[in-house]
């Protein structure tokens, strides 16, 4: 079931490790990846210690006991249900969106094409 | 050893709402490429999703429907991937807060029922198209079907067969199509199907290593390719290696599964709650309202079939389909008996339909129509055999049946001194059949009647001859 | 009256309302302001054939029939749509993006008579806290050329410190309009969350970012926020909360500030703080004493905590948002590539810069599965407890909160830039009201001894924009903020 989350990663055994530990496990190249960036092979030393001085430093929020407290994923708690009713809005047209396109086929978007891998 | 099946599905519905999940523009299926778009669909910079109300309404809709527990604080959660259909980066979805859960669907096996259980129902949007084109050595890109609204309903691993899958996949289906939240059209797409799948020997409690099945594309390829699966498996065990955690493809033109991606590669979705979207909160009111508003569910619809005297049989068929059952409904309400207008429209229409291979919603012949043929039966109007040679006129021409039977003389002769006159006329140009009559042939009665029919061109009520042909012949005794 | 480019925005619309200047003259003064600033680098576009086009057109419309801007022109920070006028979010991913919508605050903006100069320059997708991260180059701060601005909205302070526009749009994710108004001695108002709508606006971290205004006066501010405040169907965080007119006067009278109780947050005040700058913020709370407000001390335990879990929450999001510059559907794409993969790859490592890639670095890092929990949901955590050390204190002890903006006044170019955690400890001050997205106001709090504007942070519950600018036009005449001059150093 690759689409149907399990619960969110709490490794209990994670976090302990990155709070206890002085140095924080990165692999830049596999966060590199993820996120579709390349490091030059000559700044990745440079890069994994400005990212490993800035994650130590965030790391001190784990010295604050947060048992029981509610993440703040949205500012205004009270503000629910901000829903639109099913309608059309006239928008953009197609050549106004596809104006911005680097590149294009006719109407369509256009990539190299796609290999599965 | 004998090994047990194991099978879960995962079913995308894709919902009949007039825009998309988070924007504005149509939702529309087989448009243009590229017309249903605007900032939100193209993941322009600066563009914001607004949730659609009855994309909501419709999940708790189906969460009423298969006995879920609704959810009542909601959030939507960002997925990450890098695709050229997923104009954003990430699609937007629900993660560990899905809207219903802990649900059930009731499926008819063979003779029995079995009770499938769902893991959870969640709201997310679709992706765009990718349509590949190696002769240019490109991919174009429609984001036409980016952003139409999707419920993912996941299945508990309760399915022991490949039919079971497909009447699970079959009754998902009636359920959506009668709560009028989808069409349910796999050929289109608006039904997708994902089914997971593994082996276990018989007894054992836990799973075996599953794989998951993708592209399959009609109720056909859905037995099909879980048979294939299931007996590519067996291959695997029985030659003593295991099953490979993997995504595999189905072609449906060999009617095999192939490799797509293996486990070890599983993505890093990098969930969490998007922060452009504040909570829904389902409260009871809401939940209340909703469930005012939604149509009866198919099992509800075939009890009250069965109540109004139709078989089992009969109601199921006109539940198969939420426009049967409009169809019969419209037929019963013109001509008031349930039994005759199940009878015409399960036997004679079906039977046309199905030759000229038509819908129901394209049906020649209106249900009014229909109705009104079978209240002119009831009435007498027209005699049971005549209104079959009706209805055919009615196929071909589409004219009322009042206008065909007027027209062709089909009216029958109810008045009792009219067939008397016509039974007198009869037997006076027939003494000698007569005498026979009375000298004890009674079989000579038969050729009488028929004689009756031959001169009213066959348009006299059969009975009422019978009934008045007796008394005139006794009289002459 | 002729027309000077000292005046305020709101002397502008009463000159135009009354026609003493047309929009024409108002436009070419500002245009040439700009031409002679341009060492400053504080636009990356200036709009001057459109705006001159629309600066005649609109000296044809009759004064009663323009709105309330009458014409007057302002400046926009470019990581806020402009319909058909260039848009970069100072990044080569969108050197060349034309984009074919108004930002909700645009479309508010010209509906109410007023325009665009010109796309003020900003820390690439406003990231950062000095505008050095620009594609474009830095912004110099007009106080002082071989100083930076603050960032992100650097361009837009010191344009209109340097009264190239009378005013200007900004955006404040963690700061960046406070920190740059007190740079540049400016008003900058960041507005509570959810006031001003975001459609349209470049998303950098979408639970903190906020459109402000950046003036003089708080005449200026209050006309501003009232024309693009208030909800908008197309941003479902926007607030449904009613906003203040156009028409609302803020008097600064003695009964708007009487009895007022303005809290001092001991955790503001620790060692390390600038003496000026400490001082600065005694002064302005001093002169509220003298109009009958009372000082309280607070405390805002969780002070301390704010810059970690800005430093994981706003990257966490700006790795999501930026997700969608993949070289497809607009904005730049890498040249000479024949892969998918490479087409990702390229366009992102060539189009974004330095700074942006280390954040969407750290912000995958945290979201990533085995590190959700103990970094994001852990900082979202002590988010909630950042904002409750707010509610309580304005529960129980005081009206409002006085802090200082920034640790120090602008810093030299190039001072900061190799220490990229250094730059995010300069955000202390402003990071903690973002996380509980409050209403926060920058105002000019005097001079330090080198002559560098001292900026003083009013903090303000939910939704009372209007408490701040009361505070802010009571201070006005007092502070004499807007005799206070940046040299013209910068002019040729």
């Amino acid at each position: 079931m690759s689409d149907v989350p399990t619960k969110p990663p709490l490794d209990s055994s994670v976090v302990s490790q990155i709070e206890r530990s002085d140095d924080i496990p990165i692999d830049v190249n596999a966060i590199a990846n993820l996120c579709y960036l390349e490091v030059v092979p000559e700044r990745a030393h440079h890069l994994k210690q400005e990212l490993t001085d800035i994650l130590n430093y965030v790391k001190a929020l784990s010295a604050y006991d947060t048992h029981a407290v509610e993440p703040m994923s949205h500012v205004h708690v009270g503000d629910v249900n901000e829903l639109r009713e099913d309608e059309l809005i006239e928008s953009l047209s197609r050549e106004e969106v596809l104006s911005c396109a680097p590149d294009r086929k006719g109407a369509f978007y256009k990539v190299p094409l796609i290999i599965e891998s | 050893m004998e090994f047990e099946t194991v099978i879960g599905l995962e079913a995308h519905i894709q919902l009949a709402t007039t825009s998309k999940m988070f924007s504005s523009s149509s939702a529309a299926f087989g448009a243009e490429p590229n017309v249903s778009i605007d900032p939100v669909t193209a993941g322009l910079p600066g563009s914001l999703p607004v949730a659609n109300r009855k994309v909501v309404e419709f999940a708790i809709m189906l969460g009423l429907a298969t006995n879920c527990e609704i959810r009542r604080f909601n959030r939507f959660a960002r997925k990450h991937y890098f695709y050229p259909d997923l104009p954003k980066g990430y699609q937007i979805s629900q993660y560990d807060e899905p809207i219903c859960e802990r649900g059930s669907i009731t499926v008819e096996v063979g003779d029995g029922t079995r009770v499938i259980g769902l893991t959870r129902i969640h709201i997310e949007e679709d992706a765009g198209k990718n349509i590949h084109e190696a002769r240019l050595g490109a991919s174009l890109v429609d984001l036409n079907r980016a952003g139409v609204p999707l419920l993912e309903v996941v299945s508990e691993p309760d399915l022991r067969s490949p039919a079971e899958a497909a009447a699970y996949l079959r009754t998902l289906r009636t359920l959506v199509r009668f709560l009028g939240i989808s069409d349910g059209n796999l050929e289109e797409g608006s039904l997708r199907c994902d089914a997971n799948v593994s082996l276990r020997p018989v007894g054992s409690l836990q799973f075996g290593t599953r794989t998951e099945l993708k592209n399959i594309n009609s109720f056909r390829n859905v037995e099909k390719a879980l048979e294939y699966e299931i007996a590519r498996q067996h291959g695997v065990l029985r030659s003593g290696e295991k099953v490979v955690l993997e995504t595999r493809l189905f072609d449906p033109a060999s009617g095999t599964t192939r490799t797509m991606r293996s486990k070890e590669a599983a993505a890093d979705y990098r969930y969490f709650p998007d922060p452009d979207l504040p909570p829904v909160v389902v409260e009871t009111r809401w939940i209340e309202q909703v469930r005012g508003v939604m149509r009866k569910l198919p099992d509800e619809c075939r009890r009250e079939l069965e109540g109004l005297g139709l078989t089992p049989y009969d109601a199921a068929v006109l539940c198969a389909e939420p426009a049967n059952l409009e169809f019969f409904q419209a037929v019963f309400g013109a001509c008031g008996n349930a039994k005759l207008a199940s009878n015409w429209v399960t036997s004679e229409l079906f039977a046309i339909l199905n030759k000229a291979n038509l819908e129901i919603e394209k049906s020649p012949v209106t249900a009014g129509d229909l109705g009104e043929l079978l209240k002119l039966i009831q009435e007498e109007v027209v005699s049971g055999k005549m209104a079959k040679a009706v209805f055919e006129d009615m196929v071909t021409t589409g004219r009322s049946p009042r206008v065909i039977i007027e027209e062709k003389g089909l009216r029958q002769i109810v008045n009792e001194d009219e067939i008397a006159k016509m039974i007198d006329w009869v037997l006076d140009n027939n003494s000698v059949q007569v005498q026979e009559y009375l000298g004890g042939q009674e079989r000579v009665f038969g050729f009488l009647v028929g004689q009756v029919m031959k001169a009213t061109q066959g348009s006299a009520n059969p009975k009422k001859v019978n009934d008045i042909l007796k008394l005139a012949l006794e009289k002459r005794r | 009256m002729s027309f000077s480019t000292e005046f305020s925005l709101g002397e502008v619309v009463r000159g135009l309302a009354s026609n003493k200047f047309s929009v024409q003259e108002v436009v070419t003064e500002y245009l040439s302001a700009v031409k002679g600033a341009a060492y400053l680098n504080a636009f990356i576009t200036v709009a001057e054939t459109p705006a001159l086009q629309e600066a005649k057109r609109i000296d044809a419309v009759p004064v009663a029939e323009r709105g309330v801007l009458k014409g007057a022109p302002i400046g926009v920070k470019d990581n806020i749509l402009t319909r058909g006028l260039t848009t970069t979010a100072a990044s080569k991913m969108l050197e060349h993006f034309v984009p074919p919508y108004d930002a909700t605050v645009i479309e508010r903006l010209k509906g109410a008579g007023g325009m665009v100069l010109g796309k003020t320059n900003l820390d690439e997708f406003a990231m950062g806290s000095s505008n050095e991260n620009s594609a474009f180059g830095a912004v110099r701060n007009p106080w002082d050329v071989e100083r930076v601005p603050g960032g992100t909205s650097g361009g837009s302070a010191a344009a209109v410190a340097a009264r190239l526009v009378p005013a200007a749009l900004g955006t404040d994710t963690g700061g960046s309009v406070r920190q740059p108004a007190s740079f540049c001695g400016v008003l900058g108002l960041k507005p509570t969350y959810g006031r001003v709508s975001r459609y349209g606006v470049i998303a950098y971290a979408s639970s903190l970012d906020q459109v402000g205004v950046l003036a003089h006066t708080t005449e200026d501010l209050a006309l501003l926020l009232s024309i693009i405040g208030g909800h908008c169907r197309f941003d479902a965080t926007s607030s449904r909360r009613p906003l203040f007119s156009a028409e609302t006067k803020f008097k600064g009278d003695r009964e708007s500030v009487a009895g007022l109780k303005v809290g001092l947050p001991k955790e503001y005040f620790l060692q390390g703080l600038d003496n000026e700058v400490s001082a600065a913020v005694t002064n302005t709370v001093a002169e509220l004493e003298k109009l009958g407000a009372k000082v309280v001390d607070i405390s805002l335990p969780h002070t301390e905590a704010a810059v970690a879990a800005y430093y994981i929450i706003a990257p966490a999001e700006a790795s999501s948002n930026l997700s969608r510059y993949d070289g497809i559907r607009y904005g730049y794409r890498a040249a000479g590539v024949s892969s998918l993969k490479d087409v990702y790859r390229r366009t992102r490592t060539e189009g974004f810069g330095e700074e942006v890639k280390r954040r969407i670095m750290i912000g995958t890092y945290v979201l990533s599965s085995g590190y959700y929990e103990a970094f994001y949901r852990k900082a979202q955590q002590v988010r909630t407890l950042i904002a409750r050390d707010f509610t309580q204190v304005f529960a129980a002890d005081c009206d409002v909160i006085a802090t200082p903006v920034a640790p120090t006044t602008a810093y030299k170019l190039g001072e900061k830039l190799t220490d990229p955690l250094q730059m995010y400890l300069g955000d202390i001050f402003t990071i903690p009201v973002s996380l509980a997205g409050l209403p926060a106001l920058s105002i000019p709090g005097g001079l330090s001894s080198v002559g560098l504007p001292i900026g003083v942070q009013l903090i303000a519950p939910h939704f009372q924009e209007d408490r701040l600018l009361q505070i802010s036009a009571a201070l006005e005449p007092v502070l004499q903020w807007r005799a206070q001059g940046p040299q013209t150093s910068w002019r040729v």
